[in-house]
């Protein structure tokens, strides 16, 4: 994983990154209940200032219907 | 002692990148940044970098070695520095440890295998995972939905996309007389397609097994070009007949053949056992393979594509297009492989969606010598007659009724430009 500053995600790992947050509940807890230390497993740094006291994540609906996350195709 | 990696790209890129302070505030938003970065052909890698990291770079010689004392002094740079350099092959080292010697035999195999940079870089970069999603849709239901609401983002982010048909003028200047050929061969172009489900409770017959094998990858000819240079003949096309795709069937379910790894033995169409695997294994393998597609692992054998890249570059030496056209090989292999599976009445499917590294270990082979590029498979049909995917409306070319306007192959309509003639 690779950080450009303190609080982002370069193109081509936030795919992984929104997936996970789409489709794993537990993910998504680890997320909300400690993000600092669940980022650092992705090797994302985050400033501990820019973390919010109460974290509320995009629902997961919304991140699965967004085109953030590569459409895979259906050969035919 | 250290020299510079002859195989360095530079791009500075402009990229979306998201902000994960607002992601935590329940917000998805991407922000837009540039970045200068090194690519790395021998790991396969791209780093960001700093200017400064770029001028000391291109610094360091590349045609000789240089001891690192007087480098870290002419730079101005920190050992560790220079360390994490090697590390990421940019630097290359003399050193005997692990990690110095593998990528120094890397870059020593990319020149000695006649790659031409510019196309390692490119298969390299791409051999990993990228970032598609973990964990796909587990069943047909939810990735038909997962793609209909994938289509509906893609078109409300970025516009309708091009028409299927690519059509020049309202009309054809000839229209072709429609002829549909009657025969079995006929039959199984159309009706190929890619299938997803397979029976659970099937076995593939050994005989179906063999001759899918036989047909779409068996040594069909040989030829000598001069004493000590042979060639191929096999069911599908190759770039200068070199036929640098190599086969390896990971056996899951198949009537008298152990559930294992294989290498497929063109010369005497036979099986080299690599490891035996339980099905399970097998499946929870070459699923993980698959970079996650689920269906892949309930397939009934599955084939790994890989080249043996110096077989093809021995003729293609340095050319920028001859990965191009290893691809293609793949591909010719693949079409017949799927149409010869047709005709068995078997299922098959063909993926290009694979973690090259993890197949290469499973393999035992070392990824720069002979590589991953695809996977195909095969089994008996689900019992209901589903496919796990799209179903298509059949389609067949609307034909203009008789008139002035519309003249079949013996005539032309008026044109603005005139056609080009010999």
């Amino acid at each position: 994983m690779v950080s450009i500053d303190s609080c982002h995600i370069a193109s081509e790992d936030h795919a992984a990154f929104l997936s996970l947050a789409a489709r794993d509940d537990a993910f998504r807890h680890r997320l909300t209940e400690r993000p600092a230390e669940t980022l650092a497993e992705l090797g994302i740094a985050i400033d501990a200032r820019r973390i919010p006291a109460a974290v509320r994540l995009p629902n997961k609906d919304s991140l699965r219907a967004s085109s953030f996350i590569p459409w895979r195709g259906i050969l035919a | 002692m250290l020299r510079r990696s002859p195989a360095i790209f530079c791009v500075l890129e402009e990229r979306e990148l998201v902000d994960v302070a607002a992601f935590l505030n329940g917000e998805l938003r991407l922000t837009a940044g540039t970045e200068l970065a090194l690519l790395s052909a021998v790991t396969g890698e791209r780093y960001p970098c700093t200017a400064g990291d770029l001028e000391r770079l291109a610094r360091v010689p590349a045609d000789r070695w240089t001891a690192e004392d007087r480098l870290a002094g002419e730079l101005g740079a920190e050992p560790s520095w220079l360390a994490e350099q090697v590390r990421r092959g940019l630097l290359l080292s003399d050193a005997d440890d692990a990690t110095a010697a593998h990528l120094r035999r890397r870059a020593e195999l990319l020149a000695a295998q006649q790659w031409h940079p510019r196309a390692a870089l490119y298969h390299f970069l791409i051999r990993g995972p990228d970032a598609a999603p973990a964990s796909p849709p587990d069943d047909d239901a939810e990735a038909l939905e997962h793609a209909a609401a994938g289509a509906a983002a893609f078109l409300a982010r970025f516009g309708p996309p091009p028409e299927p048909f690519h059509r020049r003028g309202e009309r054809p200047d000839v229209v072709l007389p429609l002829v549909e050929p009657a025969g079995e061969f006929w039959d199984t172009l159309r009706t190929r397609r890619t299938v997803r489900a397979f029976d659970p409770d099937g076995r593939l017959p050994l005989a179906d097994f063999s001759a899918l094998l036989r047909a779409a990858f068996g040594c069909q000819g040989l030829a000598e070009l001069a004493p000590g240079v042979s060639v191929l003949h096999r069911t599908s096309p190759s770039g200068g007949a070199r036929h640098p795709i190599e086969v390896y069937p990971l056996v899951l379910r198949v009537e008298g053949v152990a559930s294992g790894l294989y290498h497929y033995d063109g010369h005497d169409h036979g099986l080299v056992g690599i490891r035996e695997l339980q099905p399970e294994a097998a499946a929870a393998w070459v699923r993980e393979a698959a970079r996650g597609q689920r269906f892949v692992g309930s397939a009934h054998a599955v084939f790994v594509l890989t080249a043996r890249f110096f077989r093809h570059h021995w003729k293609y030496r340095r050319r920028d297009r001859a990965y191009a056209v290893i691809l293609m090989d793949a591909g010719h292999l693949g079409q017949t492989f799927q149409l010869a599976a047709t005709e068995l009445g078997l299922g098959a499917f063909f993926t290009a969606a694979i973690d090259g590294p993890r197949i290469e270990q499973g393999l035992g082979i070392d990824g720069f010598e002979e590589g991953a590029l695809a996977l195909c498979g095969c089994g008996v049909r689900r019992r209901d007659g589903t496919a796990g995917g799209l179903e298509y409306r059949p389609f067949t070319p609307p034909r203009p009724a008789a008139g002035p306007k519309h003249r079949g192959a013996g005539g032309l309509r008026r044109r603005d430009r005139p056609l080009p003639t010999d």
